[in-house]
């Protein structure tokens, strides 16, 4: 009972603020890793991972990154939950820059923000029960006024499994199961918002669209914000209403949903949409999207990262970084040549 | 004339719970220079499917029970090991799905090519050498007179699946196995590798099973398909008629869950369950309990492929009256 007026409380709040309140807010956030090496282990290098990446995120927002493996798009994930510590930037949660909190604090504002991984299958500790594994959360929470059994039900039920799924092992259940209880635990302290790092790659077509289904469900029910990472753009269409494209550290583009897909600036953007397959035998693709590999983040190009594969690229792109400008009314892009892209499309 | 026949396979696993028989007597041809794409979700047995094909399955603790696998008018189930040594790498070759693990680390690239080449003909390492360096030309490798002196840690995913490609056509074989080349790619990477394929398909003439889970890329490629489910092959025909006119609900619902690019959907559909273990497959047609049109007689026998319509196969019982081409309903 005490848990059901809590949900009221939160979404009577949330009604009297109004939708445009703005809850997360990252700015110039960068991370690079450390590359240690020799004989004395001493740094020799760095990962640029995340450079200088800027958005905000208003509540109700389901903004989907995308990127290709290695762009950094995971590395967001973490920084943004403080799992990470970035090199320099600010994340700033419900107007609270969380990087300056202690521990204490931080755990509290965890209950806020969680996260669903990629694999569930490595998400739980095998030796425990799902109903051990969902209770856990309370005992570390030390909220001793819930009780504890109806909570881990309620949850389960909401997730679309029955209470006996409770006394199973991890093992026992099957990907999208499991991945439903990831789902659970997350939503179990009525968080607002929850990044979403591929949370149906590892899992069958079938069973993607019910858990695809049940987050847009849950959206809706619970009014959650989502961070939505995948390298998958059809999925990401589907899900999503922004989107963000990730290249080696950098947010290149952009938009909401319907822009981006129908008027991509830029030329990453572009091959990324390109290279999807429908499954369609007469859409058969004609030409490469794109040629080479995506550089080492070890050694960045030199001025705009993409220019090693891009068919626009000229002197300019070698020398100088791109801004990201707004083109039309919330359209970003960072690329020196979007108005011959722009024309070009006509 | 068909190049490969596989005739009521079945195989057999031995675990600690007892026998596993994940694989329910499955049978398709190949004919010359086809492309035949094997379409399931995980746990289907595509790949064990794959892997029986060229005896291999041994090695991953099966064993075939039943069935017989025809190359060339030939049962390779009967040849002895020495004789599958020959035919392995030389007229069926197999590239396996993860590129990172395919190439053994301590041996340069160019000389893994070279190895493939020189177990089957009989050349000089010279000569051997000029056609590693000519495939990875053809491959789309830069620099190839460089990418052969280098080590499988010093190539990208993308490199490394180009030099797994090139051992397998290294002796023109007449028939290539792929199990999921592309899954562990990136999308553009994907698209790359995918373009190589078409072209080579075209080039080499030689047949291809590609095993895959994704569609977009049996549309991309194939102009057959058969799709398994649960150690059966529900459905096979041309690719057009299968992605425009699938029959079987699996079919249907395997091609509806997926996320469509041209619209904003509401709702995506989705086939409710999951796939069944291969210890408890259900009585009866196993796609019976997460089907929307199961009538009783599903629940109690098991649908045989029956050709509606000219090469399109179902296994349904939809569709058993009828057998013209006419759906019962």
């Amino acid at each position: 009972m005490n848990i059901l007026l809590h949900v009221l409380g939160i979404s009577i709040i949330v009604m009297g603020v109004g939708m445009s309140d703005t809850i997360l807010k990252v700015k110039n956030l960068t991370k690079y890793f450390p590359i240690m090496g020799g004989i004395i282990r001493h740094k020799i290098g760095e990962v640029k991972a995340v450079n200088n990446i800027s958005f905000n995120m208003k509540k109700g927002d389901i903004i989907g990154i995308v990127g290709e493996s290695g762009c950094g798009k995971s590395t967001v994930a973490r920084l943004v939950l403080n799992l990470i510590e970035p090199t320099s930037g600010e994340i700033i949660f419900r107007n609270k820059n969380i990087l300056s909190f202690s521990k204490i604090e931080m755990r509290k504002i965890r209950r806020k923000m969680q996260m669903v991984f990629q694999d569930p299958y490595s998400a739980f500790d095998p030796r425990f029960t799902i109903f051990e594994s969902l209770s856990e959360i309370f005992t570390i929470q030390k909220m001793n006024d819930v009780n504890i059994k109806d909570e881990v039900y309620r949850l389960l039920k909401i997730v679309g499994l029955r209470p006996e799924h409770s006394d199973y092992y991890p093992y026992e259940l099957s990907g999208g199961q499991k991945q439903r209880v990831v789902i659970a635990r997350a939503i179990a302290l009525n968080p607002e918002l929850i990044i979403l790092d591929e949370p149906t790659s590892a899992l069958d077509v079938s069973v993607q669209s019910q858990i695809l289904n049940l987050l847009k469900d849950m959206h809706g029910k619970f009014d959650l914000t989502y961070l939505f990472i995948s390298h998958d753009l059809s999925v990401i269409n589907y899900f999503c209403n922004e989107v963000m494209v990730m290249y080696l550290g950098k947010i290149v583009e952009r938009a909401s949903c319907e822009d981006l897909f129908q008027q991509p600036l830029h030329p990453y953007t572009k091959a990324l949409i390109s290279s999807i397959f429908i499954p369609d035998p007469d859409k058969r693709l004609t030409i490469v999207p794109l040629e080479g590999d995506v550089p080492s983040p070890i050694n960045l190009p030199s001025g705009c990262v993409f220019h090693t594969r891009c068919k626009f690229s000229s002197k300019i792109c070698m020398e100088k970084e791109p801004e990201a400008v707004e083109v039309m009314p919330n359209h970003y892009v960072a690329c020196h040549h979007f108005k011959k892209i722009q024309e070009k499309q006509g | 004339m068909s190049l490969l026949e596989v005739n009521g396979l079945k195989l057999r696993f031995h675990s600690l719970d007892g026998p596993v028989e994940p694989l329910n007597g499955i049978s398709f041809q190949l004919k010359k220079g086809e492309v035949l794409g094997l379409v399931g979700e995980t746990g289907c047995g595509k790949s064990i499917t794959a892997k029986s094909i060229i005896k291999l399955i041994s090695y991953s603790g099966g064993e075939i029970i039943n069935g017989s696998i025809i190359f060339n008018k030939e049962n390779l189930l009967t040849k002895p090991e020495k004789e599958m040594q020959k035919i392995r790498g030389a007229k069926i070759s197999f590239i396996s799905q993860n590129p990172m693990n395919s190439l053994d680390p301590v041996y340069r690239a160019g000389d893994q090519i070279i190895e493939a080449i020189l177990a089957h003909k009989k050349l000089s390492y010279k000569e051997a050498k000029n056609k590693a360096v000519e495939l990875m030309q053809l491959m789309g490798i830069p620099l190839p007179e460089k990418v052969f002196y280098q080590y499988p840690h010093e190539l990208s995913g993308g490199m490394k699946q180009r030099i797994i490609i090139a051992i397998a056509l290294s002796c023109d074989p007449a028939l290539v196995i792929a199990d999921e080349p592309t899954t562990a790619l990136d999308v553009t990477i994907q698209a790359q590798i995918i373009d190589l394929f078409s072209k080579l398909i075209k080039q080499f003439q030689s047949s291809f099973l590609l095993i895959t889970h994704d569609l977009g890329v049996v549309a991309q490629m194939c102009n057959s398909v058969a799709i398994m489910y649960a150690g059966n092959i529900v459905e096979k025909g041309p690719v057009r008629k299968i992605f425009h006119s699938p029959k079987h609900p699996y079919t249907k619902g395997l091609l509806e869950c997926i996320p469509k690019m041209d619209w904003k959907q509401k709702k995506l559909n989705a086939i409710p369950g999951a796939v069944p273990h291969p210890r408890n497959f259900p009585i009866g047609c196993r796609f019976s309990p997460r089907c929307q049109y199961v009538m009783k007689k599903c629940l109690s026998q098991q649908p045989e492929l029956i050709e509606i319509d000219n090469e399109h196969f179902v296994a349904c019982f939809r569709y058993f009256n009828n057998s013209n081409g006419g759906r019962n309903e």
